[in-house]
C-alpha cells in the first residue's frame, strides 16, 4: 500500500484505501466492517460508518463494552496509520468513556482527530454518535500509537 | 437507594463461575472469546480468566486486535464488578488499557482483575494480562470503572 502526497483529494484516496485493504484481509477488523464516510485533511479528521450486528449484543441485550473500544481503536488507528504515512501503528495505549448506549441495528459514525504526530509516537481522539443523532455523544476516546515510519506526514 | 449487601466466600466461586456461564450464551462476543476461569482469591478479590488468542481475533498486522484485548478486560474487570455489586449488569463508563506486547495466534493469555473499591454507585477495577507460559512478561495493563444500578438479579444466589 503507498500513500501519496497529502491534501484533500488525495486524502480521500488513501484512507479510502486503508479501508479498502482492511476489507481485504482476513481480519478482525474486516468482521467489524468499515465504511468510509469522509475526511478532512485541515482538520485531520476522517469519519467511518459501523453497524451494530448481532455478534456484537451481550447476554443482556446491549452492545459490548469491548466492541464499542475495539470501533474506536479501528478508526483511530487508521486516522494513525494515515498520518504515519505507513500501514501498521500498534495501539500503545487507549482510554475510552462511555456516555449512552447504542442499540441493536443502530449505525454508527466515528470521527477521529489527529492531536498530534512526533517521532515516535501518534496522539489521537475520537468520538462516537448515531448517524440518525449526529448531536447526541455516546463515546469519547483517546489513544496513542506507535509511529513505525519515523518521517510520517506533515501535518 | 440501599447499600449493595457484601458477597461471602462461600459462594464467591459458584457465583462468579454461574455469572462467567451467563455472561458466555450463545452469539454473544463472550461466547466467541470464551473465557475459563484460571483462579480466583476472594480474599484478594480476584478473578482471574484464560483466553486462547483465535485466527479470528487477528487484526490486518497478524497480531491481536487492540480491541479484543480490551474486550478481554471488559469481559474480566465487568465480571468483578457484577460479582460485587451483586447485579446483573454494571456498565462500562470507562476503560483504560496500556498495550505493552503483542500477542500472537495461539498464545493463552491470562487477564487477573481485581477490584479496587466499590462504592454505592461506582466500582473501580484494575486488571493486568501475562501470557501463560511466560508470567513474567506483562502483555497489558489496564482499569475500568463500571457503574452499579442496583438491579437486583431475579434468581438471587444468596
Amino acid at each position: 500500500m503507498e500513500f501519496t502526497c497529502p491534501k484533500q483529494e488525495t486524502m480521500e484516496d488513501d484512507v479510502k484505501n486503508i479501508v479498502a485493504f482492511v476489507h481485504a484481509c482476513e481480519s478482525f477488523d474486516r468482521q467489524l466492517n468499515p465504511e468510509y464516510v469522509s475526511c478532512d485533511f485541515d482538520r485531520k479528521e476522517i469519519t467511518v460508518r459501523y453497524r451494530i450486528a448481532p455478534w456484537m449484543i451481550n447476554v443482556i441485550g446491549t452492545v459490548h463494552g469491548g466492541i464499542y473500544a475495539s470501533f474506536l481503536d479501528d478508526v483511530m488507528g487508521m486516522n494513525a496509520s494515515y498520518w504515519a504515512g505507513a500501514p501498521g501503528t500498534p495501539t500503545i495505549s487507549m482510554n475510552i468513556n462511555y456516555l449512552r448506549p447504542a442499540k441493536p441495528g443502530d449505525s454508527l459514525l466515528l470521527q477521529s482527530h489527529l492531536a498530534s504526530i512526533g517521532h515516535h509516537m501518534i496522539h489521537v481522539t475520537a468520538s462516537c454518535c448515531r448517524e440518525t443523532e449526529p448531536n447526541r455523544v455516546l463515546m469519547t476516546a483517546s489513544g496513542v500509537y506507535h509511529n513505525p515510519a519515523s518521517a510520517g506526514r506533515k501535518e | 437507594m440501599s447499600a449493595p449487601s457484601l458477597p461471602t466466600e462461600a459462594h464467591f466461586e459458584s457465583a462468579l463461575r454461574a455469572k462467567l456461564e451467563t455472561l458466555k450464551s450463545k452469539g454473544t462476543l463472550d461466547s466467541y472469546m470464551d473465557p475459563v476461569v484460571a483462579g480466583f482469591d476472594f480474599a484478594q478479590k480476584s478473578l482471574t480468566l484464560r483466553f486462547v488468542v483465535k485466527p479470528w481475533m487477528l487484526n490486518v498486522e497478524g497480531i491481536m486486535h487492540g480491541g479484543l484485548y480490551a474486550s478481554m478486560a471488559d469481559c474480566v474487570m465487568g465480571s468483578i464488578s457484577c460479582f460485587w455489586a451483586d447485579s446483573p449488569i454494571t456498565p462500562t463508563v470507562s476503560l483504560h488499557i496500556n498495550f505493552m506486547r503483542p500477542a500472537k495466534c495461539g498464545d493463552v493469555l491470562l487477564f487477573r482483575g481485581k477490584l479496587i473499591s466499590a462504592g454505592r454507585t461506582m466500582i473501580h477495577v484494575s486488571m493486568e494480562a501475562y501470557q501463560e507460559d511466560a508470567p513474567e512478561k506483562c502483555m497489558a495493563t489496564g482499569t475500568g470503572v463500571f457503574f452499579n444500578p442496583h438491579v437486583k438479579d431475579p434468581a438471587p444466589q444468596r
